[in-house]
């Protein structure tokens, strides 16, 4: 199956596009999904997905198939499996931005291929929920990519190491971003940082982060680094169909898991990319 | 001798069991230090394996071992092909668990074997396989166009084969005949379903094993696990027990059953899989899934010249027991009951990345039938005949049997006058007319219409020498044994596999008949080759006509034999002994005679018999038909189409089956109800549904729609009898009459109710939407319709 | 199919059920009756850590009268509730309706309160108790609240519940005097959920309509009331024409869903057949 997703914010290309590659902004915006690890190309990745009574857990990993800074297209290819079950989800994602009178247009095209159990039913158990989960992204995304970011308030426990290092990053232009260095993997506990979802409006829509994280420890690690390290979650964050209630704004013809993944991989891709400079 | 068991609608002696379910089915037994299986299967369509990492899975609780396709790859075989249809048939390898490549959601890549049925469930989540995702290859038609996907790299194409048969001289009839119908039809995929899930159960005793399966076929299943496992066949023994219903999706060499006998062989204990029914949904063979293109030319008065048909029939994504026949038996069905000069049939074999195909009630038959019967209402409608009419005009004359069809079948018997005729006026034809007349007047949103279908088949599979001529890799005979013992008692021992049809009874009617003995002193044994040693199995209703016949013959060798000793005893010649209701007698001197059960005693002591005389007068048959059997009846469907909703609602079903000799009429009503719904379910309810991606969507039976009572009309069944010649018992065989006839009586009375509105198909299953969208679609011209069936043309002469 | 493992508690009272509910967190499920609960949990499309079976609490299943309305137990099965004198007498079309849910072994185990907290739109329940303005009571150990209909059903298969909450009952207001009632399901089989249905009170004036109910099963991700219907039908005519101008209004804003089962077009058009189908039933 095939997806579109089209939205629009109001911010100049060049600034969309350097957000963008802001792998912690990008990934409060992804309702459900935990990054767990990057290994050389590959970034590794949780999604859950709650549905009513139904819940179905992905595990998967990512890698960049081609990036086309001038034209601002991304691609990429990621592949999941359910965390229990045989089924599978893979997709090819391509991310285009264009500018539009100051605004900047993002076109997300999926191709995605759903196994398993959820694809084996008549009724399509996440079509509606996949449609919602874009558009929660898209909003949350659009949210982001308008508000100034990195200013934006941290949560207090890990707020102290935070503002330091963040300054740099809006004006940062993408070709002096590809030429730092990759970073070492870190290992999970320092990575830990809990501050990521608060870190816009539109993040306030999440689940909340799971309380009693040992933040201020990982923070004071945190300074030394060049970059800001990994986020990584503790705990899995479902997607929640309560969290996004209302008025259902969903497009019917977007299919549903693919829009879960297609989000997921758009992270990673992120990510990675940001690692490789 | 009396008749009063055979005919007599006798309730089926084996039902209290089955029907509580209290008794042997394979799941009901776990002999001490069962291990239970579990499969993991591919949720690919297509798919490199590219690693499989059971060692987390070996792990868990309970589990004694886990395997993976590449682990048993140097001793699971290969699943056979028993009909190599062509000499160039493509016939790729089918490994029973996956080794390298998947190629339809469901089919097997790891096992584990657990001590705990539900801890080898969760263990098969512990399993990680990696997959290198191939195209799904879904569509026939694209599957064959040029440069397309494979399902089998190795093979260079997606035909299997492709297999012509040719009578007559079809250019003749097609030029200049003045009505040329051109018709696309699509048999959709089935799912058998039937009640009992496949299970199986292999228990090893040093070097031997009993394996107890819910399989149709014990006898060809034991012949076959001994080919594909290099294990004696004397070494095997194969028990299907209590079995519940298989549809022809039980006559099969299912990798599981290869698997359990492996996994047994290895771990020495006794181990058990059933599946569950979304499991089987995805991994029983599925049923038809053909496109039939179809062209038929006639005459102004409604007589037929000839047919073409051209066919592309699914394989699935390999060939497994009699995959790529099943499509070819409906190659002599295509005339049905008509007369006409030439016949062409083509028919591809096409591999798509779907679970394979194979003989499904009916097999070959239906589909045949359906394109026919079809086409002679799209005829009589093209000519404005009556339905009826156009078939009286080209159907056999009873005065004309024996008659050697354009297919080259000799149809030894058969009176379609006389049933349909019956049909009518049970259904009230006339008046019914009138009705429809009367609500297309009115303009009734609920429009009626009337559904024809005059059918008839081959069944009684079959003169071993015609399935030779079509390479089927097996004979058509059955065997019987009676066994007479000291109390005289019998035992009826026949190599035909009951799976629910009620074997049991009726051939203890039988032979409480050809006996004289009580009904009750009969025991009829089945389903285990070590009691019953040879047989062909059921399937094909062949069981009576084949089976049947040979336990007839079986009791006459006992009487025979019997008449020996009874003279004998009776110090009388043979010649002047009579044997009437169990009992032998001197002719003209009644109050002298022994019965059976004296005979039997006799025979069995042994003091007193004639020199050369064997002491006993057990006996054994093997019956080859010299021919098929040809059932026929005539079909009558009345359907209330909603033209709002699209509902199709059936408001009469009468059939007038002539299935021959009715040994139990209940029965016989059993076979015709089960198969109307099966056949109705065909026409508006059931398909096997994969997405562009090659995933079945209709895994539970919340998609796949099976009718319940609930859902079918009450059905009005009657009989004409005419005895088939090439049997002595002039039995013909049921069950698969009704599933035959009725799919396209109720495709007919839809189109029928609709065909002012321009409406020339409804592709099956007529669901409400499908039945809406043909009504919107009447606007638009016929021939450009997608998916109805092409265009209705006629060309010619006198235009 | 064998269900992944899960703790299963069976309490004895409310109160344990709701402390039970609220200690076992949000990867717990309530076991009503199981029908929709039972196949998910086989297939493994749910994997509750834990499972609290409501089977042996006292009183959920009572259907009493509290004056200007009857409050349904939610445990009260189908079979219960379609036998009820209370439900017969003043909520004729949740019996109606009750009796197209499944088959009578289902009916016997499945409950009120579980086909709704399910929040299936498929369901035929939840647009019942959307056109009879039902109220849920609900409990947790935080304390009870009340949620409406026209609240509760928050999405696909998603109620206004909270995790820790449990549904009690549901409190519908009777009729009262003068109404009709109609549920109409258009399903392919007995046993299939519906493609669509609607839901329909309407009270008669005469040869008029003055006031009229109509909800739809399956045209959006939760039931949906058919606001648009009842307006253009309201105050008119009990005509033909009025009514088939009315249901013409119903598919308006839906989102049917596309399934097997039918498309998202063919649902918008049965829409206003069988609303039309269902006012003249219940005007009748």
């Amino acid at each position: 199956m095939e997806l579109d997703h089209d939205f629009t914010v109001p911010v100049p290309v060049d600034q969309a596009w350097s957000v963008l590659l802001d792998v912690e902004r990008v990934a409060g915006c992804m309702p459900g999904a935990t990054l767990d690890s990057v290994e050389g190309e590959e970034y590794s990745g949780r999604m859950k997905v709650k549905v009513g009574a139904m819940t179905i857990t992905y595990r998967g990993t990512a890698r960049i198939v081609s990036a086309d800074e001038a034209a601002r297209v991304l691609t990429l290819e990621a592949s999941a499996k359910e965390a229990r079950g045989s089924g599978t989800a893979a997709a090819t994602v391509q991310a285009r931005l264009n500018a539009e009178d100051g605004t900047t247009r993002v076109a997300v095209h999926t191709k995605l291929n759903v196994t398993g159990r959820p694809a084996q039913f008549g009724r399509n158990i996440l079509s509606e929920v996949g449609a919602k989960i874009i558009t929660r992204f898209a909003n949350a995304l659009a949210a982001e990519l308008e508000s100034p970011g990195e200013t934006a308030p941290a949560v207090s426990a890990t707020a102290p190491a935070e503002p330091a290092e963040r300054p740099a990053e809006p004006t940062e232009h993408p070709a002096e971003a590809a030429e730092r260095p990759a970073e070492p993997a870190e290992s999970p506990a320092e990575a830990a940082e809990p501050e990521a979802a608060a870190e816009s409006g539109a993040a306030a829509a999440l689940p909340e982060e799971p309380a009693g994280k040992p933040g201020p420890v990982e923070a004071e690690a945190a300074p030394a680094r060049p970059e800001r390290p990994l986020r990584v979650a503790r705990e899995e964050e479902a997607i929640d169909l309560l969290e996004i209630a209302g008025p259902s704004i969903a497009k019917r013809a977007v299919p549903v898991i693919g829009g879960l993944v297609a989000l997921l991989l758009v992270i990673r891709f992120l990510v990675r990319r940001r690692r490789n400079r | 001798m009396t008749t009063q068991e055979v005919g007599s609608p006798r309730k089926r002696s084996e039902d209290a069991r089955l029907i509580t379910g209290r008794t042997r089915w394979t799941d009901n037994m776990t002999p001490a230090g069962t291990l239970h299986v579990a499969f993991l299967r591919s949720p690919h369509a297509h798919a490199r394996i590219t690693g499989v990492d059971t060692s987390q899975a070996k792990k868990s609780p309970g589990v004694v071992a886990v395997f993976s396709g590449r682990d048993l790859a140097e001793e699971q075989g290969a699943l056979p092909c028993a009909w190599v249809v062509t000499e160039d048939m493509k016939h790729p390898d089918h490994p029973p668990m996956a080794v390298n490549e998947v190629r339809y959601v469901g089919e097997p890549v790891a096992c584990v074997v657990d001590r705990d049925k539900a801890a080898a469930v969760d263990a098969l989540e512990e399993i990680d396989v990696d997959y290198e995702p191939l195209p799904a290859v879904v569509d026939m038609e694209a599957a064959l166009a040029e440069g397309a996907d494979l399902v089998h790299d190795d093979l260079g194409t997606n035909k299997s084969y492709t297999w012509v048969f040719e009578n007559g001289d079809l250019d003749a009839a097609m030029r200049d005949a003045p009505v040329v119908i051109e018709r696309r039809y699509v048999q959709q995929r089935l799912i058998p379903t039937a009640m009992e899930p496949r299970s199986v159960l292999c228990v090893p005793e040093g070097d031997e094993f009993t394996l107890y399966s819910a399989t149709q076929i014990p006898h060809i299943l034991r012949l076959m696990l001994a080919m594909v496992t290099g294990i004696p066949e004397h070494r095997i023994r194969v028990v299907a027990p209590d079995v519940g219903g298989g549809f022809g999706s039980k006559l099969q060499v299912y990798g599981e059953e290869v698997l359990a006998l492996l996994l047994a062989r290895r771990l020495g204990r006794p181990v058990k899989w059933t599946e569950t029914r979304s499991e089987g949904n995805m991994t029983v063979h599925h049923g038809r899934d053909q496109i039939q293109r179809l062209t038929l030319a006639a005459e102004r008065d409604g007589r037929i010249r000839g047919l073409k048909v051209d066919l592309l029939a699914d394989m699935g994504a390999y060939l497994m027991l009699v995959t790529p026949g099943i499509p070819l038996l409906g190659a002599f069905m295509f005339n049905g009951i008509y007369k006409m000069d030439a016949l062409s049939f083509t028919c591809t074999g096409v591999f798509t990345t779907k679970v394979p195909t194979d003989a499904y009630r009916g097999a070959g038959r239906p589909e045949a039938t359906f394109a026919i019967e079809r086409m002679m209402d799209e005829l009589a409608a093209e000519l404005d005949i009556d339905p009826i009419e156009v078939r009286r005009r080209n159907w056999i004359k009873h005065e004309e049997f024996p008659y050697e069809t354009i297919a080259g079948l000799t149809y030894d018997s058969g009176n379609y006058e006389a049933a349909t005729d019956k049909a009518l006026e049970l259904f009230g034809y006339d008046k019914l007319r009138a009705e429809q007349a009367d609500r297309r007047e009115r303009q009734d949103p609920v429009q009626l219409g009337i559904g024809v279908s005059t059918f008839t088949e081959m069944c009684g599979l079959a003169p071993s020498r015609v399935l030779g001529s079509l390479s089927y890799g097996a004979g058509g005979w059955e065997h019987a044994s009676v066994r007479v013992l000291a109390s005289g008692k019998i035992e009826v021992i026949t190599g035909a596999s009951a799976h629910g049809q009620g074997h049991e009874t009726a051939w203890a009617q039988i032979t409480a008949d050809r006996l004289g003995v009580p009904f009750e002193d009969v025991k009829v044994l089945h389903g285990d080759t070590a009691i019953s040693h040879k047989g062909m199995d059921t399937y094909g209703s062949r069981s009576l006509a084949v089976g049947g016949v040979a336990l007839f013959s079986a009791c006459e060798k006992v009487v025979d034999k019997a008449r020996k000793v009874a003279a004998h005893l009776l110090e009388a010649s043979e010649q002047d002994l009579e044997f009437t209701g169990g009992r032998f007698s001197v002719r003209g001197v009644e109050q002298e005679g022994k019965t059976l059960q004296e005979v039997a005693l006799a025979a069995f002591l042994a003091h007193d018999l004639p020199d050369g005389i064997e002491p006993s007068l057990d006996s054994e048959v093997t019956f080859d038909p010299e021919n098929f059997s040809f059932p026929h009846g005539t079909h009558l469907c009345a359907a209330e189409v909603d033209t709002e909703t699209g509902m199709v609602k059936i408001r009469k079903y009468v059939a007038v089956d002539d299935v021959g000799k009715v040994v139990n009429p209940l029965i016989v009503e059993g076979q015709v109800h089960g198969g109307l719904a099966q056949g109705i379910a065909q026409a508006l309810y059931e398909e096997a549904v994969y997405d562009a991606e090659g995933n079945l969507t209709t895994t539970t039976m919340a998609d796949y729609l099976i009718p319940s009572a609930m859902d079918l009309p009450t059905f009005t069944t009657d009989r004409t009898e005419t005895p088939a010649t090439s049997n002595p018992m002039g039995v013909k065989g049921v069950g698969e009459a009704g599933t035959i006839a009725s799919t396209p009586a109720v495709v007919n009375a839809i189109v029928d109710a609709l065909r002012p509105h321009g409406v020339t198909d409804v592709p099956m299953p007529c669901t409400p939407e499908r039945v809406w969208r043909a009504l919107r679609a009447e606007s638009r011209p016929a021939a450009t319709e997608p998916g109805a069936g092409g265009g209705l043309g006629s060309a010619g002469g006198d235009q | 199919m064998i269900p992944a493992t899960f703790d299963y508690v069976r309490p004895a009272s409310l109160d344990d059920a709701v402390r039970a509910l609220s200690d076992a967190g949000e990867d717990a499920k309530v076991l009503a009756g199981g029908q929709s609960l039972m196949p998910l949990l086989r297939l493994r499309l749910a994997v509750p850590d834990a499972l609290i079976d409501l089977d042996r609490i006292e009183g959920l299943r009572e259907i009493r009268d509290t004056g200007d309305a009857i409050v349904i137990g939610a445990m009260a099965t189908h079979h219960q509730v379609i036998r009820d004198p209370l439900v017969r007498a003043h909520l004729p079309l949740i019996a109606q309706a009750t009796q197209t849910v499944a088959d009578p072994a289902v009916r016997h185990r499945g409950t009120f309160g579980g086909s709704l907290a399910h929040a299936d739109p498929a369901g035929d329940l939840p647009a019942v108790a959307s056109a009879l303005d039902a109220v849920f009571l609900v409990r947790s150990t935080r304390g009870d609240r009340e949620i409406p209909a026209s609240e509760f059903f928050v999405d696909w298969m998603t109620s206004a519940m909270e995790p820790d909450e449990l549904l009690v009952g549901v409190r519908v207001p009777k009729l009262g005097a003068g109404w009709g009632v109609h549920y109409e399901k258009f399903h392919r089989t007995a046993q299939a959920w519906a493609i669509v249905g609607v839901a329909c009170a309407v009270r008669r004036d005469g040869d008029g309509i003055e006031d009229a109910r109509v909800a739809l099963t399956n045209m959006g991700p939760a039931p949906v009331r058919a606001g648009a219907v009842e307006t253009a039908i309201r105050g008119g005519p009990a005509s033909q024409d009025a009514i088939r101008a009315a249901a013409a209004q119903a598919p308006a804003g839906t989102e049917p869903p596309t399934d097997l089962h039918g498309s998202s077009e063919y649902r918008a058009h049965l829409a206003t057949v069988l609303t039309a189908r269902a006012l003249t039933a219940a005007a009748g």
